[in-house]
């Protein structure tokens, strides 16, 4: 029913949202189907092959970016970000893009990274575990959110690919041939940098692990 | 290390399909410890995984500021592209406007010029282009007869310049006494050898060419009639007159005819203006060899004219006369009369080359070689061709289109 649809090019921007339920199935032929028309459409700027682009991928990217990213402004922010670069890129990049989603969660990734980058540049006052926590959440929330605040801050001490590849496999739990796609390496890369990227991280959870015990036995 | 990474990839696929961690362990118990502690990292890693539905508040604040973005970009593509356009227009327009400038303004400059001046060749050049594109017969010696008169007043400006170049302008030959000569109104003075020629010449259209005086005064040193060359479709042919283009001609018996000119072809002619300002063609040739019946198209002579007056210029330069007579002149024939005081013989060619359209190198004057039109042979007579003329005999005076006579021999 649905490749029907799709072979018929019938899908409303509204029908895209409620179709792209992260079905792989779903998200290859959308991903062809853009790739083909709509993406050259969307290259003279057609409103409608735009809207189309929005609808499909703006879902896809803001889970990669909220994956990274806790606050929902900022998540917000830089997604609507991603879709202003690709406006930009129409306009000046001379080779086509070949694989949209894959660009647009490339730029997601690096401009995480820089937010990042800035953010660590210019600190902020550090919170304490009361302004940090909501009293009001339930003892169960409370430890999950220290133990995802952990885990972000341990992602982002990883490099960029690092960061990429975990993102990629993890957030909307890609298979090695569509990472090894995104990333525009084979799937035996795909392979070592996730094991490093899972290392790396196990190791920075680890001191995390320890220095919390270490603050909470003192 | 490749064990531990293909062990991990497996174990991560088995539980992304509904295996339990120690489920996936008890498959490489060599590896357990190591394997646990990164299937328990990438489970913590999954675990950021953003489960709830995306606002849809979001979704169309970002979409609409990308139309909006997108829309913007549209219009500065449009403006671009009219600019572009505009820009392209107007660097036009100014390259017209410059180039008209450059066109008129050198125009008006040479339309006053004379010989000697910088924009003199100009002006030559663009009275020969207006030339080239007038098609019509009766037009184009209109247009050539108001270059003449044009001629003559740069003449008569370069006396009162006292600019005293050689130059050369036509007009109808006039004299109020003996040895008092004017041509289109400015007074001439020929040489002792061209006495004579001047007075065979008398009223007629006449061509000079020489050096202009201080005293107002042309010193003539060559003269022959002025001829108009013209391209026209032949209308009607009658025994003394042709309609060519419309235009009507005098033919006689002494017109050379190359070719076979039929109604409705076209032809080149050579023509002369007389002293009653009637047309004489002094030859015809045909263009369309389509009606020679299988003929060559290189035209061939049915009659043969040459000229029986001339100046030869011997080598120690002196000028004299040279007169043959002439077989068949008929009386008060105006061609006759002006082809025989052709020049066609003068040795420094070079001098004359601009000036004299029917000079050549073909027969030497004979009676045999000067056929009417009675008695040439036409081509359709016979299969066999028309009879060898003299001409014909020597390989090395083949008549030549355009130089049908010659008086060098």
């Amino acid at each position: 029913m649905i490749a029907q649809r799709t072979q018929n090019h019938v899908f409303s921007p509204i029908q895209s949202i409620l179709h792209n339920t992260g079905s792989i199935t779903l998200q290859s032929v959308l991903k062809n189907r853009m790739d083909s028309e709509t993406l050259s459409r969307a290259q003279k700027l057609d409103p409608h092959a735009l809207t189309i682009i929005h609808n499909e991928l703006y879902p896809v990217v803001y889970r990669y970016v909220r994956y990274r990213l806790d606050d929902e402004q900022t998540c917000e922010d830089i997604t609507s970000e991603v879709f202003l670069r690709f406006l930009t890129a129409l306009d000046t990049q001379r080779k086509s893009i070949q694989n949209l989603q894959a660009w647009m969660l490339g730029t997601a990734s690096h401009l995480v990274f820089d937010h990042l980058r800035s953010h660590y540049q210019r600190p902020v006052e550090e919170l304490d575990d009361d302004t940090l926590v909501s009293p009001h959440l339930p003892e169960e929330a409370v430890e999950q959110a220290w133990q995802q605040q952990e885990i972000r801050s341990s992602i982002n001490k990883l490099t960029i690919e690092q960061q990429h590849v975990l993102t990629l496999r993890f957030s909307e739990e890609r298979s090695l041939e569509e990472t090894a796609q995104a990333l525009g390496k084979s799937i035996g890369a795909v392979k070592i940098l996730q094991f490093r990227a899972l290392a790396a991280l196990r190791k920075f959870l680890t001191g995390h692990s320890k220095r919390g015990k270490s603050g909470h036995s003192d | 290390m490749d064990t531990l990474i293909k062990a991990l990839d497996d174990c991560l696929e088995k539980i992304h399909s509904g295996a339990t961690i120690d489920q996936v362990l008890e498959t490489y118990p060599e590896l357990q410890e190591e394997l646990r502690s990164l299937l328990e990292t990438a489970n913590a890693a999954k675990s950021l995984r953003f489960e709830q539905a995306i606002p849809m508040s979001t979704l169309v604040r970002s979409r609409s500021r990308f139309l909006y973005q997108a829309e913007k970009m549209v219009n500065a593509r449009q403006n671009l592209h009219w600019g572009s356009s505009f820009r392209s227009s107007a660097v036009l327009v100014y390259g017209v406007i410059i180039c008209l400038v450059i066109v008129l303004g050198t125009g008006i400059a040479s339309g006053e010029s004379i010989p000697g001046d910088i924009f003199y060749p100009v002006k030559l050049a663009s009275e020969q282009t207006r030339l080239f594109l007038e098609n019509n017969p009766v037009a184009r010696i209109s247009l050539e007869e108001n270059y003449d008169r044009k001629r003559a007043q740069e003449t008569d400006n370069l006396m009162q310049r006292e600019r005293l170049i050689e130059t050369t302008f036509a007009g109808f030959l006039t004299s109020k006494e003996r040895d008092q000569w004017a041509v289109a109104g400015i007074q001439v003075v020929f040489p002792q050898n061209l006495q004579s020629l001047a007075e065979e010449m008398r009223g007629k259209y006449i061509e000079v060419k020489g050096h202009p005086q201080s005293s107002g005064i042309f010193m003539v040193n060559d003269i022959h009639a002025r001829q108009f060359e013209i391209t026209g479709t032949i209308d009607t042919i009658q025994p003394d007159q042709w309609i060519v283009s419309q235009m009507s001609l005098g033919v006689t018996s002494n017109t050379l005819i190359m070719g076979q000119p039929v109604i409705g072809g076209d032809a080149k002619l050579t023509i002369i203006r007389t002293e009653d300002n009637q047309l004489i063609a002094i030859s015809i040739q045909a263009l369309n060899s389509n009606h020679n019946d299988g003929q060559s198209a290189t035209p061939q002579p049915t009659h043969a004219i040459r000229p029986t007056i001339g100046a030869l210029s011997s080598d120690d330069g002196s000028d004299t006369l040279h007169k043959t007579p002439l077989p068949s002149r008929k009386e008060n024939d105006p061609a006759q009369s002006l082809i025989e005081t052709q020049q066609p013989t003068r040795q420094n060619k070079g001098v004359d080359q601009g000036i004299t359209n029917v000079q050549g190198n073909s027969a030497p004057p004979s009676d045999n070689a000067t056929p009417t039109k009675e008695n040439t042979p036409s081509h359709n007579e016979s299969d066999q061709g028309p009879k060898p003329t003299q001409q014909e005999k020597d390989p090395g005076h083949t008549p030549q289109p355009g130089a049908p006579y010659d008086s060098d021999h």
